[in-house]
């Protein structure tokens, strides 16, 4: 192989002017007449030795089989992004990638491009746990590690008890001023008519979540408490332009939020949050029936949102009432954020398991 | 779920079930004769009932009876006014619709309250004969304020927005004694949230009313809180439907109640126009968010609460003097 020093026998080496590997020169040394030492040269490739000596040049009868070189271990010098959640592609810059047989993320195997001998990059696994995460690059050359990366996690946890409850409501007054935030700036919206009476219900609606958002954000606060953090919403599967795609999203939401604070008030102890929250359903049951009266005349009740006619399907025990009971549904945060998290991006989707 | 099989693994773990539950034959008694009432669907609920009555024997299990009672006439008080729409005239279709739907779930509410009253061991007070009440708020003199409103729209409508709005506050205000007993809680709450809806309703076709008396769309332009609300209490609504002091008017709808003597903690009666909720102020300098928004928008995203005194004050006119209804 490149680098490795040879020994040869014969006799008449003495004066040797030149040592020949194919066409490459190769260093060497003339220990006597009978021996010489030489070095493989980086470059050279299997091929036949041709020495110049003062006797005349000489040519081996068979070719000198040169063996590859051993690949280098590679090495890491940054990730990017540090911080990345699950199926998300992430680009590590370092040396000696040209070969790589493996990468993973502590220890579970990630699919990985090599773009070059300095570069690969590689989809974190959909299993990652969330926090600080151990990355390894493997070659025939050896292993390079790095400590780099942080797995995110999918969802945000809403927490226990008191705490878990308002982060869940003020996760759901997020997801729906965020909702109209973006509603006020497609052209549906933008096309009514200053003064009009849907586009004053819009801006109410708009107005009333953002300060239910921003109530809960203080007093959660004010409690000495952190608040979850602002989440990332995805509407991609709304039309922002399209009256009846944002009438109908707007249906959902509402609907959703009075459903949701229906239920979990009987986790609330203290009875000021429980007179809190039905100040607040209220007003989102408001919202409902007139959205719903803009998607249709006279659809403020139904069926599939109260035990009008029929009765209630709601996995949650304490709604299962009988038709005709006209008792709106009440859900679970569960049930809820099975809906929610579907306008929710990856990272910002909910996890309420802490609400019991 | 099986109902037996439960019973029976909480006697194993409370021997003593038994005799607080009277016995097992006549919880079975008991239940069989809800299971006329009732559908399976409506089981959970029963369950929730009788255990409240087996381990909640107490005050508050008594005030929850007493707190589900006085929703109970509040709804009688609902529906006995949705028996007059027959008599309005020029009525538009949708109109019709509406009131018809709402009529539907006050009569709902009465037969799921009554039920769920006589499941927690109480006894569902009995619905009045309808000239119990004076929807002109005469006390019993039909020559109240709102004289015509049998037949005329307008007048109907001033009174049903009222009785709705005093509904909604009347639920809230009734949550802090239900929340002892979970399945109540919610069940009162899931009524709430369909009473808002009403009141929303009533106060949109006012609003068409009284901005282009138009048949469809329902939405007209807000314009005087009293004439033309909003869907949501702006302020106090400067009155409501019919502003003035009481008897006879709505201004107390919108006005503070009283605090309950030696009810829960901190729970305030607030005026609808209360912009401050658990300490927290909501105005302008709340965040940058909110720094342009109209006040009216702070007042209107929140609802009030109020006491049950209060409600039978403003309800009183309603019913007949005598009747000790309210």
């Amino acid at each position: 192989m490149p680098g490795a020093t040879i020994t040869l026998t014969g006799s008449g080496f003495t004066g040797t002017t030149s040592l020949l590997l194919g066409t490459v020169a190769a260093t060497f040394t003339v220990v006597n007449d009978t021996t010489i030492t030489f070095t493989v040269p980086a470059s050279a490739q299997t091929a036949a030795l041709t020495l110049t000596t003062p006797g005349g040049v000489i040519t081996s009868a068979s070719a000198f089989t040169v063996l590859p070189a051993p690949a280098s271990a590679p090495t890491i010098t940054n990730v990017s992004p540090a911080s990345a959640l699950p199926n998300a592609v992430v680009t590590v810059v370092g040396t000696n990638f040209t070969g790589a047989t493996a990468v993973t993320v502590n220890g579970t195997s990630a699919t990985f491009t090599v773009t070059s001998s300095t570069m690969l990059t590689f989809v974190v696994p959909t299993a990652s746990v969330a926090g600080a995460a151990t990355l390894v690059i493997a070659t025939s050359g050896g292993t390079a590690t790095s400590t780099g990366l942080t797995v995110l996690p999918t969802t945000v946890s809403v927490g226990t008890g008191k705490l878990g409850v308002l982060n869940y409501v003020y996760a759901l007054e997020q997801l729906e001023a965020d909702f109209y935030t973006q509603v006020r700036a497609g052209s549906y919206y933008t096309g009514l008519a200053t003064g009009s009476a849907e586009k004053l219900i819009l801006d109410d609606l708009f107005y009333h979540e953002v300060i239910h958002r921003e109530f809960f954000k203080a007093d959660i606060k004010v409690s000495r408490n952190t608040p979850i953090p602002d989440l990332r919403t995805t509407f991609s599967t709304v039309n922002f332009n399209d009256r009846a795609s944002v009438l109908n999203t707007a249906k959902v939401l509402e609907d959703l939020g009075v459903a949701a604070y229906n239920g979990v008030s009987q986790y609330l102890a203290e009875p000021a949050y429980v007179f809190l929250m039905a100040k607040i359903v209220s007003v989102e049951a408001r919202h409902a029936a007139m959205i719903r009266d803009l998607v249709a005349e006279s659809t403020f009740v139904g069926n599939d949102i109260a035990t009008v006619t029929s009765a209630s399907t709601s996995s949650v025990a304490t709604n299962n009432a009988p038709a005709r009971s006209s008792l709106e549904r009440a859900l679970s945060p569960q049930e809820v954020v099975a809906i929610a998290n579907t306008f929710l991006a990856d990272g910002s989707k909910l996890d309420v398991s802490g609400i019991r | 779920m099986n109902f037996f099989h439960l019973l029976s693994e909480l006697e194993q773990l409370d021997p003593e079930l038994g005799e607080r539950l009277d016995s097992r034959r006549a919880v079975f008694k008991h239940l069989g004769g809800m299971g006329q009432k009732l559908t399976a669907a409506a089981l959970p609920l029963a369950i929730g009932a009788i255990f409240n009555k087996a381990y909640g024997q107490t005050p508050a299990g008594l005030q929850v009876v007493e707190a589900l009672n006085f929703a109970l006439k509040l709804e009688y008080l609902e529906l006995s006014l949705y028996k007059y729409r027959a008599s309005l005239t020029g009525l538009s279709a949708p109109i019709t619709t509406s009131l018809n739907l709402i009529a539907a779930d006050e009569a709902n509410h009465v037969a799921f309250l009554r039920t769920i009253i006589s499941a927690m061991g109480g006894t569902p007070i009995a619905e009045p004969p309808l000239a119990l009440f004076d929807f002109t708020a005469g006390i019993g003199s039909m020559q109240g304020p709102y004289i015509g409103f049998s037949t005329n729209p307008a007048v109907f409508l001033v009174v049903a927005q009222a009785l709705e709005d005093l509904g909604v506050r009347a639920y809230k205000g009734l949550t802090p004694t239900l929340m002892t007993n979970k399945t109540m809680l919610t069940a009162a709450l899931n009524i709430h949230s369909i009473e808002a809806r009403h009141s929303a309703q009533i106060r949109a076709i006012r609003r068409a009313l009284a901005t282009s008396a138009s048949t469809p769309p329902s939405q007209g332009v807000p314009g005087s809180p009293n004439a033309a609300p909003k869907s949501w209490v702006s302020g106090t609504d400067r009155g409501g439907p019919a502003p003035g002091s009481a008897p006879f008017y709505t201004s107390p709808i919108y006005e503070a109640g009283n605090k309950v003597i030696g009810g829960p903690e901190d729970i305030m009666f607030h005026q609808e126009a209360n912009t401050i909720h658990l300490g927290v102020a909501l105005t302008n300098n709340l965040s940058a968010a909110v720094a342009n928004f109209p006040l009216a928008a702070f007042t209107e995203a929140f609802d009030e609460g109020l006491d049950v005194t209060t409600v039978s004050t403003i309800a009183r006119p309603f019913v007949l003097h005598s009747s000790k209804f309210f």
